[in-house]
């Protein structure tokens, strides 16, 4: 029977010749990841457990992302259990602040994550490594933990369902804007439990930074996965890191897909999700007057160079509007290495923004920059629920690198191409 | 700080054309939430005066740090030439910054506007069909700078000659810029040489051709230079780019201004590898109108907004200033004396910021 890139991955790594939705499987992962918050919880119901030991110290991966540099001592103490443990395990690949990026960037450029692999990690975001043609999802601590002893984990074959985009992108509209465009369309439970696949024209000319971004948020749309067809963009991404080896699969033809969705890119424009949803979407264009507090620019969804880079191409001689607070955060060291050497960093410094370390920080309301009562925010993250950067009464705007950018510069949500870009 | 400007205002009525053409960047600066960091340095007659030198090691300096020069004319009048102030004022400043930052790439654009028409020495029926000329000359190598140059000998046999020389990478690197600049504009290039009889036309050629190979998109043809000077004032409009060695070009170039009739209103980029670039008009001085507040300042506001395009990659900007400019001339209302109104300087830059303003 024809079967899916996902459902091939799933069955491979589960040892039987095909697999169909709705059935219950053993899957052997390549790697299991968790981050200080997640990863203290795991290791606690490991010892519950009584285990001994993990079941591959090569296939074990803390990233000490949420709250780091340490926050607080509550943090610094999370972060001395999970530090304690990964010497106590002899883990072979963990980083400490200096060489720690966010997590969802950091293992791809390590070469950890790759194409055909099967990942799971303790953090709903770790749906982003989809964008090599893995199967990657997130899960629970304790689901964590079972992966973590035993190197299997028990998952139900996903439904799939298929997204194909048509066209040429319009100026300043990049992965980001393609995905909450998506989500705004079928909604946050629009693909729930299901496994999204990217097609399209559109995308198979999207970067790896974009294709990144879109599977990042698969999440935001219920999706227990989000994959994308590795190609040559593929390759040439992985082909000087990867850890070990990689496989290319692909949908067989004839498969039958759950739902079809056709979307014609060249009919959307930069996108802003309004509070309290990602799915709470409008046009740049359709924005009324909003002004805002504070501008972050980064993370797992946008904190990759080239992210950075278009960044800094709205901001070069330009300034950050007084009483606004812009903050940029870099994915991960090699990232903010390279955008010094660039000058991106410069051009930043010079607009009156600040360069955070790599951290997830005010994503989910940590630390580095949390909002107030009142208080409104535009950021490139993947989550602006109610209270989700600080007081219950703030709120979070989500978008891409360059309207954030644009908009910390008006002191107020708009584009690019306001300012003649 | 990005965008840092080095000013050079000059002689004559460089001083009234530049006010204007800062004025318009102060304009465009605001519209577009920009910042420029424009800083003045003194050149040519102006330089001589507190330096005695045309070309100060502190105005050198300042370009260096800057990212690109903004500069407006140099030169005295013709019966003081020979004054220290003004001799050899040239050759000391512009040819100087021109080797000191390899600008290699001067572009003068030729645009006939149709309100000015009668200004044209083209008959009706060619004007109307319209001049908008690039032509992209290499500026700092062949026969202007070959050596050998020099004179030897005595008597009838005494004798006088200069070099004319070529390299790959001199025409490689001035070709790249015409086929970009024909991407950028109408796609047609035309290649201009005399590659029937000297040996450096037939290797220049030789080496454009090749590059043609990479634009399958622009129209590519060629063109002896004697053909090339007949077809300017035949049917300039069948011209969009033209790609021309120093000396033709610098021939053709003036050619190509005189038949818009309005050389007052043409600007011009001198541009090095990377970003940086020199943009100043393609007229003079004009000392004779010097202080009479009556200087045409259009083509040091073109100027900057080709400074906004080729150096700072501010597309929009620029083409607002040059959309500007195409409204202001197209009213007719608001002409300086050169363009048979009675208007100041002062009158037009404001007019034209007065559009950005409400565009």
């Amino acid at each position: 029977m024809p079967m899916t890139i996902t459902e091939k991955i799933l069955a491979e790594h589960a040892g039987l010749e095909e697999v169909r939705p709705g059935q219950l499987i053993n899957a052997k992962v390549d790697l299991a990841m968790a981050n200080d918050i997640t990863g203290a919880l795991a290791i606690e119901e490991f010892r519950k457990a009584g285990a001994k030991k993990v079941f591959d110290r090569t296939k074990v991966v803390f990233v000490p992302d949420h709250f780091t540099p340490n926050k607080d001592i509550k943090s610094a103490e999370q972060c001395r259990i999970v530090r304690e443990f990964v010497r106590e395990q002899n883990l072979s690949e963990y980083y400490e602040v200096g060489q720690v990026g966010i997590e969802h960037v950091l293992l791809p450029e390590k070469g950890l994550v790759l194409p055909g692999g099967l990942i799971v990690g303790a953090d709903s975001h770790t749906c982003t490594y989809g964008a090599l043609g893995a199967f990657s999802t997130g899960v629970g601590s304790t689901d964590f933990t079972a992966a973590m002893i035993t190197g299997e984990l028990w998952f139900k074959v996903p439904e799939p369902i298929k997204f194909v985009y048509t066209g040429t992108l319009n100026p300043w509209v990049g992965g980001k804007d393609l995905i909450l465009y998506t989500i705004s369309q079928i909604g946050v439970d629009g693909a729930l439990y299901k496994a999204m696949e990217f097609r399209g024209e559109a995308v198979e000319k999207l970067p790896m930074h974009g294709r990144f971004t879109m599977a990042n948020m698969a999440i935001e749309a219920g999706a227990k996965s989000g994959i994308f067809h590795p190609d040559d963009l593929t390759e040439e991404y992985v082909r000087h890191r990867a850890k070990g080896p990689y496989q290319f699969h692909a949908t067989d033809q004839g498969v039958e897909y759950t739902e079809i969705h056709e979307i014609d890119v060249s009919k959307i424009e930069p996108q802003v999700a309004f509070p309290p949803l990602p799915s709470n979407t409008r046009g740049i264009h359709e924005v009324d007057n909003l002004p805002i507090d504070q501008s972050v620019i980064g993370f797992c969804t946008n904190g990759r160079l080239e992210d950075l880079r278009d960044a800094a191409v709205v901001l070069k001689g330009r300034k950050v509007s007084k009483g606004v607070r812009c903050i940029i955060f870099p994915g991960t060291p090699s990232i903010y290495r390279e955008a010094l050497k660039e000058g991106l960093l410069e051009i930043f410094l010079d607009a009156g923004a600040v360069i955070s370390p790599p951290t997830c920080g005010p994503c989910l309301g940590g630390h580095m920059g949390i909002l107030a009562k009142g208080e409104r925010a535009i950021a490139t993250t993947n989550r602006n629920f109610t209270g989700r950067m600080g007081h219950p009464e703030s709120e979070v705007y989500l978008s891409n690198p360059p309207v954030a950018a644009a908009s910390a510069v008006l002191g107020r949500i708009g584009g690019p191409e306001e300012l003649g870009l | 700080m990005a965008y840092k400007v080095a000013v050079l205002p000059g002689d004559g009525i460089g001083v009234e054309i530049m006010t204007e053409a800062i004025k318009v960047l102060k304009q465009v600066a605001t519209k577009y939430h920009l910042e420029f960091e424009l800083k003045e340095g003194l050149i040519g007659g102006a330089a001589w005066e507190k330096f005695r030198d045309h070309c100060p090691e502190e105005t050198l300096e300042l370009c260096r740090n800057s990212d690109a020069i903004l500069f407006g004319s140099i030169g005295g009048s013709v019966e003081e030439e020979h004054l220290p102030k003004w001799e050899n004022g040239n050759n000391k400043s512009l040819i100087r910054l021109r080797k000191e930052f390899d600008l290699y790439a001067n572009l003068r654009p030729a645009k006939l506007y149709p309100a000015l028409a009668s200004k044209s020495s083209l008959r009706a029926d060619l004007a109307e069909k319209g001049v908008d000329i690039l032509i992209v000359r290499e500026l700092t190598g062949g026969i202007y700078f070959g050596q050998p140059k020099g004179r030897e000998g005595s008597g009838d046999e005494e004798r006088a000659f200069d070099t004319m020389v070529y390299s790959r990478r001199e025409i490689n690197r001035i070709a790249k810029v015409a086929f970009d600049a024909a991407r950028s504009r109408r796609k047609k290039l035309a290649c201009v040489d005399k590659a029937n009889v000297l040996t450096t036309m037939v290797f220049w050629r030789e080496v454009v051709d090749a590059m043609a190979e990479s634009y399958p998109d622009v129209e590519y043809q060629k063109l002896y230079v004697d053909n090339a000077a007949m077809q300017l004032v035949r049917d300039p409009a069948q011209f969009d780019v033209m790609l021309a060695g120093n000396l033709f070009a610098d021939i053709l170039s003036d050619e190509a201004a005189a038949i818009t009739g309005s050389i007052g209103l043409l600007p011009s980029a001198s541009l090095a590898d990377g970003s940086f670039g020199m943009y100043e008009p393609s007229g003079g001085s004009a000392p004779d109108i010097a202080g009479k507040g009556i200087a045409n300042p259009i083509a040091q506001i073109l100027s900057a907004a080709f400074m906004l395009k080729y150096s700072f990659h501010l597309d929009q900007a620029s083409s607002a200033i040059e959309k500007a400019v195409d409204e202001l001339i197209a009213e007719g209302k608001v002409r300086t004396p050169d363009l048979g109104g009675s208007h100041t300087t002062s009158d037009v830059g404001d007019a034209i910021v007065e559009k950005l303003l409400t565009a």
